[in-house]
């Protein structure tokens, strides 16, 4: 009996439900616009951070605190359609690792960061991708390489070419930025955006590729 | 079909009590391997045979949880028996729809042929995630097999000692040797758990690999927080707020406080089976709960099922002695000697005591109207506490200053996404920063534990949003509190901070803060809520189903409205506004939007209101015809009753029929969940017209 009630309650519910959502389902693409999730990681002290504040608020902060996790909303356009991404601010110090997981494993693109001046910083990114790899178990996943601290040219210790280089081997672009001066930051942000909506819209291969390219030929210019 | 309604139990008064227990038992699949225990557990000599047999009428209750013992032996050698038994329900659903369309006993038939087909589609579904679970639970094993192996010999030990002795010094010394025993295990469960978590942290991809298998073995199965150590209970679903109470007894007690204090059935009214399971279903799988859920019985019985089924006396073992004698102690040393040894009990046993003593005390204050006293109060949970009488009354009474740090305060969970204003004060938010801090930490451990879907993800990245969120108002405010103590650095700071809070809203293009607002809008009405709520609970006793929640609205946006709400009057409300002044600012768009969703879930409210009347309606109709039938069929039941297949028959419709029920419990909350984003999709409708026309 009381199976059969809920059964009723329910259909009838739903059969409400489907009355009243129908008209608004067209409209529904706009009010929720895609979804990306992208992480950044990278060693301590890289400025991953800093470069997100920076793509949020237009902002640069000084003084330096270690992040633990740190999380933001934002919505952008991107080629005249509006998404919405989320930024997951991760932990460079390995005491935070545990934490990092769990986000790894939702995390649809990942901005790897390492400083220009940090030699240790760059070699760490090869762990990271290797960990981000055994996570997400897909090679062609979005991943961007980004060398922070640009501005800090005349103390920049990892050549360009090693950065290319690498950047070349794993098949994903290389963007060099400063969170200080702002230069490059929104080009790493929306290039990995475009990257995972390509993906998430089928397009994968091909486009990525391209972008991948199209995005190394601007960071040519700019290093 | 009809075994369920009330009057049936009356004619079969035993019926009832096997049936719940068979539900349970069935709504939960990990649990079957259940049924081969008590043979095995036959060897263990009679004592313990005693101690099984409680167990399993504790397990009928239990719904989905299984206590340490249990839970080491269902993950034992029993797996093959897991997948035969998985099969039962499609099997008896076959037979099922055979013997219901000779017999035609129901009319819509075809209903429940549908029904039955996204049941089996269901099923299927199902076997597929339990082969995985299989897969799953062997990784598991392996880990748990040394300390398996260990616990076997000790248990081997145990038995081979317990045949050589007479019954006399076996019962002394079992009691002690079980102690010991239960610890070890205890302390075996929390070394299987720290392992398993380091192996999953070590080895992210073998758990995402699968399917998250989450919808296969649940968290509540896991991890259960019913029948576990307190602390267990404790950490695997708290309140947020510090003061180390499981969820369930804060949320009862909260209740009881709010509701159950002026009423006559506190302590006292049998509850409503059905809702309690639900309740006790609902928390063990962690989600939310429903006003519907909640009477002053099925409160009292909560308190009461949890306590009951705690390992171990609230007291402790080892100090519940201790308190016992001390209430034969004369006064002036009594209160120091209770004091000292409440001092001596674990936080978490401290507050639970603390909390159930302190309401104890408001019930018995109130005794003119509930006429609940000791004794009552005695009657109800004296065997539950295992307590005695003096114990209990000496507590009570001296509630007050035993526990003076203790103040029965209304839970207010962390935030569940982030609200339009935050509190503006720095202690504020500092205070919703812990709590979001502390749902954060428990989200990464039930991931740690492997408990990993996409809503929990969900949650997570909300969550963490909130506390970066909090973190940098705090900062803002805590800057703007303490002006520029270091001149030069804080005003390169400064700008930026104190910009960024408002800086999304006021950068934002105009099509764009439509739904910025409608983003933040929602969580902050439900903040508030929560609060008028607890305001109104307080005055008033609501009534027990939906809409308690939308009532609260009534109070806070006080718009005309009538009870047939229909959707072109809300239009019209916004449009008076907007003749007057055609360029809508920030502010007046809120109120607009307000007033919409007002507008909306009055009408949602009405509409339920009017749902729950005709089903309560049709409740009563359903009843009467059964009675009417059960008199005209009496003798013929009874003739049934002696029939093996037929109560085969109906034992395989009872375990469907706690199947149906528990989807349609999901099914409900979807629905509520769908009602409340369309509502905002409406509203959303609603307010691009409105702005299309400014």
């Amino acid at each position: 009996m009381f199976s059969a009630i809920a059964y009723e309650l329910s259909s009838t519910f739903l059969e409400e439900n489907k009355s009243c959502v129908s008209p608004d389902m067209s409209k529904k693409p706009a009010a929720a616009p895609t979804l990306h999730k992208v992480i950044m990681v990278g060693s301590g002290g890289v400025g991953k951070s800093a470069l997100t504040l920076q793509f949020m608020y237009d902002e640069f902060v000084e003084d330096y605190e270690p992040t633990k996790a740190d999380s933001y909303r934002k919505k952008v356009v991107l080629d005249g359609e509006e998404v919405q991404i989320d930024i997951l601010d991760t932990a460079g110090q390995e005491d935070y690792a545990a934490i990092r997981d769990n986000y790894f494993r939702s995390g649809e693109g990942f901005l790897c960061v390492f400083s220009i001046t940090e030699p240790e910083s760059f070699e760490a990114t090869q762990e990271f991708r290797e960990q981000i790899l055994r996570v997400k178990n897909d090679e062609s996943i979005p991943f961007l390489l980004v060398g922070n601290k640009s501005d800090l040219a005349e103390k920049r210790r990892v050549p360009l070419d090693a950065c290319r280089d690498r950047a070349s081997a794993w098949q994903v672009p290389y963007v060099e930025t400063s969170a200080k001066t702002r230069d490059n930051v929104d080009k790493a942000f929306l290039a990995l955006i475009r990257a995972m909506s390509a993906q998430k819209k089928g397009l994968a291969v091909d486009d990525a590729e391209h972008e991948g390219q199209s995005c190394a030929a601007r960071c040519c210019v700019v290093a | 079909m009809d075994f369920e309604s009330p009057d049936v139990e009356k004619d079969f008064p035993g019926l009832y009590a096997s049936e719940t227990g068979r539900k349970s038992n069935e709504s939960d699949f990990s649990d079957n391997g259940d049924h081969e225990k008590p043979t095995k557990k036959d060897l263990l000599g009679r004592r313990k045979d005693k101690k099984e047999s409680k167990k399993d009428r504790g397990y009928a209750a239990l719904e989905g949880e299984s206590s340490p013992e249990e839970d080491t032996d269902t993950k034992s050698p029993s797996k093959s028996k897991k997948t035969k038994s998985f099969k039962f329900p499609t099997k008896s659903k076959e037979k099922r729809e055979k013997s219901r369309d000779k017999e035609k006993v129901l009319e819509d038939v075809t209903k429940q042929k549908e029904l039955n087909e996204k049941e089996k589609r269901k099923e299927k579904e199902r076997e597929k995630e339990r082969e995985r679970e299989k897969k799953e639970k062997e990784k598991r094993d392996k880990l748990r097999e040394k300390d398996k192996e260990k616990e076997e010999k000790a248990k081997f030990k145990l038995e081979s000692k317990e045949k050589l002795k007479d019954d006399k010094k076996e019962k002394v010394k079992e009691k002690d040797k079980e102690k010991v025993k239960e610890k070890d295990k205890e302390k075996v469960k929390e070394k299987d758990k720290d392992k398993k978590e380091k192996k999953l942290t070590k080895m992210p991809s073998t758990v995402t690999s699968g399917v998250p298998f989450e919808e296969i073995f649940t968290l509540g199965v896991a991890l259960p927080i019913f029948g576990v150590p307190l602390q267990q209970s404790v950490e695997r679903s708290r309140c947020h707020d510090d003061t180390g109470l499981p969820l369930v007894v804060r949320d009862s007690i909260d209740f009881l406080q709010a509701n159950g204090l002026k009423s006559y059935q506190i302590y006292r009214a049998e509850p409503d089976k059905i809702k309690l399971q639900q309740l006790r279903k609902l928390y063990t799988d962690r989600g939310p709960t429903f006003p519907y859920h909640w009477d002053v019985p099925v409160a009292c019985a909560m308190l009461k099922s949890f306590i009951s089924e705690l390992p171990e006396s609230i007291l402790t073992q080892e100090l519940h002695g201790q308190f016992e004698q001390a209430t034969a102690i004369a006064e002036p040393q009594r209160e120091a000697t209770v004091v000292n040894l409440i001092n001596k009990l674990p936080s978490c046993n401290l507050a639970l005591l603390g909390w159930l003593m302190r309401h104890f005390e408001s019930v018995v204050a109130n005794e003119q109207v509930n006429h609940a006293n000791i004794q009552t109060l005695y009657a109800a949970m004296g065997p539950t506490l295992g307590m005695s009488q003096n114990l209990l009354s000496y507590l009570v009474t001296k509630a007050e200053k035993l526990f003076s740090d203790i103040h029965l305060t209304k839970y207010v969970p962390p935030l569940l996404s982030i609200p339009a204003e935050f509190p503006d004060n720095a202690t504020e938010i500092s205070t919703e920063l812990r709590k979001q801090e502390s749902l954060l930490s428990q989200i990464h451990s039930e991931m740690h534990a492997g408990f990993i879907t996409a809503a929990r993800d969900q949650q997570l990245w909300e969550a963490q949003r909130i506390v970066t969120q909090l973190k940098r108002k705090l900062r803002s405010v805590q800057k703007s509190v303490e002006p520029t103590s270091l001149p030069l650095q804080q005003s390169v700071d400064d700008k930026p901070e104190d910009v960024s809070p408002q800086q999304p809203q006021a950068t934002i293009p105009p099509n764009e803060t439509v739904e910025e607002i409608k983003m933040q809008e929602e969580p902050s009405k439900d903040l508030t809520d929560s609060k008028e709520v607890v305001a109104e609970v307080e005055t008033e006793i609501p009534d027990p189903t939906f809409p308690v929640d939308f009532d609260s609205q009534n109070t806070e946006f006080p718009v005309e409205f009538e009870d047939n709400f229909d959707f072109k009057e809300t239009k019209e409300l916004p449009t008076e506004t907007e003749k007057e002044k055609p360029k809508l600012t920030e502010k007046e768009q809120k109120i607009l939007r307000l007033q919409l969703e007002n507008a909306e879930y009055l009408q949602l409210k009405s509409l339920l209101q009017a749902k729950i009347n005709s089903e309560q309606f049709e409740i009563v109709k359903l009843r009467s015809h059964v009675a009417l039938k059960n008199k005209l069929e009496g003798p013929q039941n009874k003739e049934r009753e002696n029939n093996q297949e037929d109560l085969e028959l109906k034992q395989r419709l009872l375990k469907e029929n706690a199947m149906l029920e528990q989807k349609r419990l999901s099914l409900v909350n979807q629905i509520f969940q769908e009602r409340v984003a369309c509502v905002q999709l409406k509203i959303e409708l609603a307010m691009k017209e409105i702005m299309s026309k400014s």
